[in-house]
């Protein structure tokens, strides 16, 4: 099977750096080339022939939505995934309509890129699930909070919460600062789409969480 | 004589008897009838004299009748047991009858009763004496009415030894009113002084050896006297009652010596040290070297007098006081007739226009003097000023005599006359040139500050929006970056290390989703990129669906013009209204549904942002710290970008807030 190829489009040399190391540890994926400004991007994708351009959005000079507009007009076949910091609506519709592929956000890529590489080569659309939550927010208003998208760490925290304990027991028992605590609470309530400490102790008796 | 020779005849003849007769011889009975004939023409003679006489008798009597009566004074004769034997014309019309009336009458029955004793008296002095008796009582008329007469009495004593007595009277009534009186009545009229409030004083000059005044004696005075002075004098000398007279600051020796001696009356107002009192004082001279002063108080009349004196000299200090301060105040006054002619100006206002009274007043008209540009102004205000009385505050430009021109204020008020005709009007003229200038400089400061603002706002923004870039596009990229390569080195680890250490990396990865959380945040509340980006509308939109997201109220976004795009600053001054907005009702409103409406199809832009939530009292919004902070915010930044900020609600009635911006 030959390898994907793919170019990186970003201003952010260590941001571009880290994706390189992340894709080069996958089988089958090669970074073609990379670059820092936008406008070159027609000249570029012609001469590494990539298959796949990571193009970020807010760039200076030239933006991302702009450039894959451009190159989607030039080169019809390549395939954009927009990796940028931005996940509101209005940059997801305009870089889907300039011709993306794919939309994921940059704190999400270590899970999501692979996601993403893997939809386009079959010619799907793929957002991420920050992206898609949102959208589906928007029309559903209140969307379902399952403990799905939970990490095993905030499983774990959720199920001591459940049985009662304070943040500083918590803390205690996993052997971590009380500060972390706190964030993952956060990173709870926010991922179960709830919206403060009463809520999510209805939450948790209502839905039978259990230690784990 | 033919009476003496009838005389001697007839004694003669009478002593010749018959037998006598018949011895007489026949020449010489012819002799005697010759002689009897002679003495009978001479009879005759006689007898025609007499006649003429006895007409000529008649003729005086009837004019000394007449002229008793006419006499300009009343005479009366009275029997010795009191009974009017005659009475003149003039004497009855005093008591209002004829003379017809009284004859044979009593004559005492015409006297006052309360008086008869001094009438009485006076008779019986006229029996005892030839002197003529001179006295005053009352006398009553036929009508009732009582009058003063001054009684002359004199005794006529007859041969047979009976007693007439003759009353001149004369009407003192008037003369009793008058001053006039006291001089002729002199010190007769002090017996009759009880009753009057004025004091009297008859005394006699004293002098010395060589016919100097030095002293004078008291010889009566009245009640009133007494009373005013506090002292009777008695008969004591005036040195003696008031020791100190000499060295009084007014000479009254002299000045009653002077009277004594010339008979001059004099009239005089004097402060008698005395007793501190002053007196109006007249005196009079009522024999020679004797003199009657007359004394009224007038002190309280002087100490009026003193008083207005006063007044009058407060009165005209504060008119000086006024005129100066009309002439030296910081304002022009002037006033102008009904064709706008100068009648009055001061100093002030002449300063100002360089100009010399006399160039000014009654040659001038306001209106000469009015620069073109303000003429018309002026003739409008004029024609309401003197329709209506009054204007207040207009602003013209007045021309100085060297031709420039400086900007006043005008105040007038009209003065009419009694017809409410329009007499003149009186004005009061500021100079604006300072606060013209310090008017011109507020406002250029004013422009300055609002520039300054509008730069701070800006400057802010800018900021902002830098800080919010950096965060965006570098640390946030960085921990996604750090996130990567976690993802990568944790790939590599071997597996032994993997549970504790997994659960290590976790914790270190939501430290970084939760930090990029949080930074989205702050770049969102700073200025969000989408605002930049993609406008008003957009920005607000996922503004509100990250606010719905993150608090479960329900919030509804109308927007007629969503891809309106306006200059950065009222773009975030808009965009920041609605985040204060929706802060403010979630931390205070307890609302559970927003509407937020932007109506920028036309100008002015108008944004409502409305909410159900608990309301409050407007008017004590201070006592909301922190939602009136957030509101006064608002409306500062609103004024800033020149726009007009609202703010409605009420207890238990929601929130409106509306900003409209040109």
């Amino acid at each position: 099977m030959q390898n994907i190829r793919i170019l990186l489009v970003d201003d952010h040399q260590m941001f571009r750096n880290a994706l390189r190391s992340l894709l080069e540890n996958t089988v089958n994926i090669e970074v073609v080339g990379e670059t820092g400004d936008a406008c070159e991007i027609v000249d570029l994708v012609r001469k590494t022939s990539a298959d796949i351009v990571c193009m970020d959005i807010g760039m200076s000079g030239m933006n991302g939505i702009e450039a894959t507009r451009k190159l989607i007009g030039a080169c019809p076949t390549v395939k954009v995934i927009a990796l940028s910091s931005y996940s509101e609506h209005k940059y997801v519709q305009d870089m889907m309509a300039a011709g993306a592929s794919a939309y994921i956000t940059k704190v999400e890529a270590a899970d999501e890129l692979l996601r993403a590489i893997t939809a386009v080569r079959q010619n799907r659309k793929y957002l991420c699930p920050d992206v898609s939550d949102a959208l589906i927010g928007a029309i559903t208003q209140r969307h379902q909070n399952d403990t799905s998208s939970l990490t095993s760490r905030e499983r774990q925290v959720l199920g001591l919460v459940a049985d009662g304990n304070t943040s500083l027991v918590i803390a205690d028992r996993l052997n971590i600062a009380l500060s972390t605590v706190e964030v993952h609470r956060r990173n709870i309530l926010r991922k179960l789409n709830l919206h403060n400490a009463s809520e999510l102790t209805r939450y948790v008796m209502s839905n039978d969480i259990l230690t784990c | 004589m033919p009476q003496k020779q009838a005389k001697v005849l007839l004694g003669e003849s009478a002593s010749l008897t018959v037998s006598q007769l018949n011895r007489l011889s026949s020449e010489e009975k012819q002799l005697l009838l010759d002689e009897l004939q002679t003495h009978h023409v001479q009879m005759n003679m006689q007898n025609e004299e007499l006649c003429l006489l006895q007409t000529a008798l008649d003729a005086a009597h009837s004019r000394y009748l007449e002229l008793y009566n006419q006499a300009p004074l009343g005479y009366c004769t009275v029997s010795r047991h009191g009974l009017i034997l005659q009475i003149n014309i003039n004497a009855s019309n005093l008591l209002g009858m004829m003379p017809s009336e009284m004859i044979n009458e009593r004559f005492s029955q015409y006297i006052l009763k309360e008086d008869m004793g001094i009438h009485h008296h006076h008779s019986e002095q006229l029996k005892l004496s030839n002197d003529s008796q001179s006295y005053e009582l009352r006398m009553t008329k036929k009508d009732g009415t009582i009058f003063w007469v001054q009684l002359l009495g004199t005794a006529e004593h007859s041969a047979k030894g009976s007693t007439e007595f003759r009353y001149i009277l004369k009407d003192t009534s008037k003369r009793r009113h008058t001053d006039k009186a006291l001089v002729d009545s002199g010190y007769k009229f002090l017996l009759l002084s009880e009753n009057i409030t004025f004091g009297l004083a008859d005394c006699k000059m004293i002098y010395d050896e060589l016919g100097e005044p030095i002293d004078y004696q008291f010889l009566d005075v009245n009640p009133a006297y007494i009373k005013m002075m506090g002292i009777n004098p008695g008969y004591k000398t005036a040195t003696q009652v008031f020791p100190d007279i000499r060295e009084y600051s007014f000479d009254w020796i002299g000045a009653f010596a002077y009277v004594a001696k010339t008979g001059n009356q004099i009239h005089f107002e004097r402060f008698f040290q005395f007793n501190n009192r002053w007196y109006d004082c007249i005196a009079y001279q009522s024999k020679i070297d004797h003199f009657v002063v007359m004394f009224m108080d007038i002190t309280e009349r002087k100490a009026h007098e003193e008083k207005q004196w006063q007044y009058t000299e407060q009165i005209s200090r504060y008119a000086d006081e006024i005129k100066e301060i009309y002439e030296y105040a910081p304002c022009g006054y002037y006033s102008i007739d009904k064709n706008g002619y100068f009648l009055h100006i001061n100093k002030m206002a002449l300063q100002w226009l360089g100009y010399r009274k006399d160039e000014i007043v009654n040659v001038c008209r306001l209106q000469d003097l009015l620069s073109g540009a303000t003429l018309e102004d002026f003739e409008k205000s004029f024609l309401q000023l003197q329709k209506y009385g009054q204007e207040r505050d207009l602003e013209v430009e007045l021309i100085r005599r060297d031709g420039t021109v400086f900007p006043v204020l005008i105040s007038s008020s009209t003065v009419y006359d009694q017809d409410g005709n329009y007499l003149m009007s009186r004005s009061t003229l500021y100079d604006m040139t300072e606060r013209k200038k310090m008017e011109e400089e507020r406002i250029q400061y004013a422009k300055q500050q609002e520039m300054a603002a509008r730069h701070l706002v800006a400057s802010q923004e800018h900021l902002r929006q830098q800080l919010s870039s950096e965060l965006h596009d570098r640390t946030s990229p960085n921990l996604a970056a750090i996130a990567i390569n976690l993802k990568v080195i944790v790939s590599e680890l071997q597996p032994e290390h993997t549970t504790d250490f997994f659960d290590r990396m976790e914790d270190t990865l939501a430290l970084i989703a939760d930090t990029t959380t949080s930074i989205r945040e702050i770049c969102t509340d700073m200025r969000p990129p989408l605002l930049d980006y993609a406008g008003l509308a957009a920005a607000i939109e996922t503004y509100v669906q990250q606010f719905k997201h993150r608090t479960g109220i329900e919030v509804q976004f109308h927007c007629l013009n969503q891809s309106e795009r306006y200059t950065p600053e009222l773009e975030s001054l808009l965009f920041r209204i609605c985040q204060e907005a929706l802060t403010n009702c979630l931390k205070h409103a307890a609302a559970t549904s927003i509407v937020i409406t932007l109506n920028n199809d036309t100008r002015p832009i108008t944004l409502i942002i409305m909410d159900n939530g608990i309301g409050f009292d407007a008017e004590q919004l201070g006592m909301h710290g922190c939602a009136g902070l957030g509101l006064l915010s608002m409306r500062e930044m609103t004024e800033i970008m020149g726009g007009s900020f609202f703010l409605e609600s009420a207890l238990g009635k929601g929130t409106q807030i509306k900003v409209v911006v040109l």
